[in-house]
């Protein structure tokens, strides 16, 4: 476990800085709400049986924005995109790194077998997520509750797209991994990863605006946790969560076959 | 300096071309959902007829034909703008963190040049780069607005709009500049880009802690206002003399700061 | 004698282009094994495939007797490797670094850090990052030695470090090859090997093209002449068999020889002589014939 521990020191400044972020943005976006509320635009009623483009526009999605829980469904695609950037970059970093810093030929004559680094790094950029995921959730409950003076308890639905989140992030972690591990340059990595997570976000945002087009969806995981339709459902789709366990599988079985034989960039 | 803008524009003329086909296809498939927005929108406007004048004007909206093309032509490039920041960003903070990063800037400065000429050719590289992605940008727009839609935005409100993305690219490529030169090494160009760009564009959220005003001075991506763009035929002049500072002031460092900086060799 | 790293027909192309072709060795326990060649001659391409960084297109490589990629991580127990050029995590410091080396074996290393760190004169609470490249290299020599590794395996080791550190890590090296360690040297510089090496092998692009005791080359059948003469001499006069490196400058002729002396002898005896040396060549002439 010697690699794990090594490499989650390495990552842990910057886990910290991701993490402050993050209850950083949960508060601030909260905050806002404390304001919106008190406003209280009833004018808000009329627009609840317009299409989905219309609404767009006005940037407002097909729920109550008064409640907390509504509020927070908008809050939420911001925390999910941060946790995905965390996610990707950690992913295709923590397999390339040694390489691009030129550390690969102090690693790996250490009698250690790639699938074991592979492991541990794998390892050790789970349980960052992990984290990083606790910390958005800790924070969404704590800060969603200080605002739900009186409303009906919203800390089931904030839960229930905490752990789709987490799926998500593991499957950007395993696709950055297995980017990692198949492109033979290891600066490619990362800009096909996040280019790919990018592509995966403006696919959701088009598909928020039209009714057409939704066998798209698929393609993307920032999709398949969609806030409105989990605090509607008061439950995860299991479809997705299906979805989402065997695409992590997939990659991360990638990941190791192709790390295994693959010729080290030294 | 000729020599150094002439390599840095070789260098980075294939992301170049990935970049702009991206934007430009990007943003086509986001305007093809445009038609039944347009549809959407006339039938709204059919049934607030029948709403009372009052309300009407509270809700402020006039749905009409050039509106609604106005309204989701902003929306689009509320989108489109946040990836063409990254891609300045990109660029610029790569700018001379790259050499070093890769050991080249031995090889560079070793050169008979004055480290101010070999700031300009790259600097004068990435402007010319961004300008040509915006003039294909502006021109396959307008040819794709003319195809969808029977209405059109009249000359100056197009130029205004898609130059929005123009001035926010040039805010980033400044920003980068002055990270690239300032930070004592980068290790992820991608990572610093990613994370310093969805942070100006989540600033954009916070109006509630740092105040509705504070936070339209404080990040380009609340600068223009597309809405009043297409009301005002104008941008607002306060924010573009907010941007001219900052991208003077930070060039102006940029170059004290590479002047006086020492390299990081091996 | 048991035979430490065995190759056959080891053979490595990057895509179409050549990394190293058919390299057939054997490195006995105890000696200390020169791989010598030039920049690109593919010796890092075959040490990078010994461990398993980059796999062989064709061929075997054994170490200990096991494949080098099946059982990489046991063969590496035992092996300790010095790159040509160090990197390390520069955020760490040298004895956080060394303690992470340590880590993957299973032996307690503390004490041999600290001889070795004495040895080589290393600050061990000084940042990675502060230090100079001959300092790395250092950090280098002992996270590679701090395990007493029974092969050695050295990348052109020598660059970076000052004649009196060169010295100091040539003595460390003889002396771990005392105890009993294999080690296996590649380096582009003649000297060095000479010094060290029990037997060499040649390497020229991608090819062994000769591997030899040291002291079979250094005492080959080749003879070294350099005759100054009082008359300009003919510049095929010696142009015979058995002479190679032949240059003639007006009264100055020097060449290698190889074949009766006697016969050559009779030649120069005709000559009006100002100066005649005859010696043992030394490896950097030997070295020059073979990559002619």
């Amino acid at each position: 476990m010697n690699i794990f521990r090594h490499e989650f020191r390495a990552h842990r400044t910057g886990l910290i800085w991701w993490s402050v972020g993050m209850l950083f943005m949960v508060y601030a976006g909260m905050a806002k709400y404390g304001g919106f509320k008190s406003a209280g635009p009833a004018a808000l009623d009329i627009f609840k049986s317009l299409p989905k483009s219309v609404l767009a526009v006005f940037g407002i999605g097909n729920i109550d924005l008064t409640t907390a829980i509504g509020f927070f469904t908008v809050l939420f695609i911001y925390l999910f995109v941060m946790a995905a950037i965390h996610a990707t970059l950690l992913g295709a970093g923590i397999l390339t790194e040694e390489e691009l810093e030129r550390t690969a030929e102090f690693l790996y004559p250490k009698p250690v077998s790639r699938v074991c680094v592979v492991a541990e790094k794998a390892l050790a950029a789970v349980t960052s997520v992990i984290i990083l995921n606790l910390v958005a959730a800790v924070s969404s409950v704590v800060f969603v509750a200080a605002y739900n003076k009186g409303g009906p308890t919203a800390t089931k639905p904030i839960l229930l797209m905490m752990v789709g989140m987490l799926l998500a992030q593991l499957i950007f972690l395993s696709i950055g991994m297995a980017a990692a591990a198949v492109l033979n340059n290891p600066k490619a990595a990362g800009p096909v990863a996040s280019a790919y997570m990018f592509t995966a976000f403006f696919l959701k945002l088009g598909l928020d605006i039209t009714e057409k087009y939704q066998w798209l969806r698929f393609l993307t995981p920032f999709r398949y946790y969609d806030a409105v339709a989990i605090v509607k459902a008061s439950a995860l789709d299991w479809g997705y969560v299906a979805i989402s366990v065997s695409l992590i599988a997939v990659f991360t079985g990638i990941t190791f076959y192709f790390y295994r034989r693959r010729d080290l960039y030294v | 300096m000729k020599t150094v803008y002439l390599h840095e524009l070789r260098q980075n003329a294939r992301t170049a071309i990935i970049w702009i086909v991206s934007l430009v296809g990007g943003t086509g498939l986001y305007m093809s959902l445009y038609p039944a927005f347009a549809q959407h929108a006339n039938e709204l406007n059919k049934v607030l007829q029948n709403y009372p004048p009052v309300l009407r004007k509270a809700l402020n909206i006039n749905f009409d034909a050039h509106f609604a093309l106005a309204s989701f032509f902003a929306l689009v490039m509320g989108f489109i703008t946040l990836a063409a920041a990254i891609q300045a960003m990109n660029l610029s903070t790569a700018i001379t963190s790259k050499e070093e990063r890769e050991k080249t800037a031995e090889f560079l400065l070793s050169k008979p040049l004055t480290r101010q000429s070999i700031l300009t050719g790259k600097l004068a590289a990435a402007v010319t780069i961004i300008l040509s992605t915006n003039v294909v940008f502006m021109i396959s727009m307008r040819l794709l607005l003319m195809s969808i839609s029977q209405t059109s935005l009249t000359e100056p409100v197009f130029l205004l709009m898609t130059g929005s993305m123009l001035l926010i690219q040039i805010f980033f490529l400044a920003l980068g500049l002055l990270m690239s030169v300032s930070l004592p090494k980068v290790r992820s160009v991608l990572s610093v880009s990613l994370v310093t760009v969805f942070g100006f564009y989540i600033i954009g959220m916070l109006d509630a802690v740092l105040g509705a005003k504070a936070v339209r001075y404080l990040t380009p991506f609340k600068f223009f206002d597309l809405i009043y763009v297409y009301k005002h035929s104008s941008y607002e002049w306060q924010y573009l003399i907010v941007e001219a500072v900052f991208v003077i002031a930070a060039g102006i460092a940029g170059y004290i700061i590479y002047q006086g900086r020492d390299i990081n060799t091996i | 004698m048991t035979t430490v790293i065995e190759t056959k027909k080891l053979t490595k192309y990057y895509g179409q282009s050549r990394g190293i072709i058919d390299v057939d060795m054997s490195v006995d326990e105890g000696e200390i094994y020169g791989f010598i060649g030039p920049n690109g001659a593919g010796k890092s391409t075959t040490i990078r495939i010994l461990l398993a960084l980059i796999y062989a297109t064709g061929g075997t490589a054994t170490i200990f007797g096991k494949d080098v990629v099946k059982d990489g991580p046991e063969i590496r127990q035992e092996i300790g490797y010095l790159p040509s050029e160090v990197f390390y995590y520069d955020n760490m410091r040298v004895k956080e670094l060394l303690d992470y080396s340590a880590s993957f074996y299973k032996k307690d290393c503390s004490k041999r850090i600290n001889e070795l760190s004495e040895i080589m004169d290393l600050d061990l609470s000084k940042k990675i990052d502060d230090l100079s490249y001959g300092n790395k290299k250092k950090v280098g020599i002992v996270q590679g030695l701090l395990h007493e590794p029974k092969l050695i395996i050295l990348d052109e080791p020598t660059g970076g470090l000052d004649p009196l550190m060169q010295q100091k890590f040539f003595d460390l090296i003889h002396e771990e090859n005392k105890k009993g360690a294999t080690v296996f040297l590649s380096s582009h510089i003649l000297s060095e090997v000479q010094r060290l090496c029990d037997r060499v092998a040649i390497i020229k692009e991608g090819k062994i093209i000769k591997i030899e005791r040291m002291s079979d080359l250094g005492k080959s059948n080749y003879s070294q002449f350099r005759i100054v003469a009082n008359k300009p001499i003919s510049k095929d006069y010696f142009a015979i068999e058995g002479v190679s490196e032949l240059k003639t400058n007006e009264t100055h002729v020097s060449f290698l020889f190889k074949g009766d002396l006697n016969m050559i002898v009779k030649m120069i005896s005709t000559l009006d002589l100002q100066s005649l040396m005859v010696e043992e060549p030394d490896l950097e002439d030997i070295f020059l014939h073979y990559y002619q």
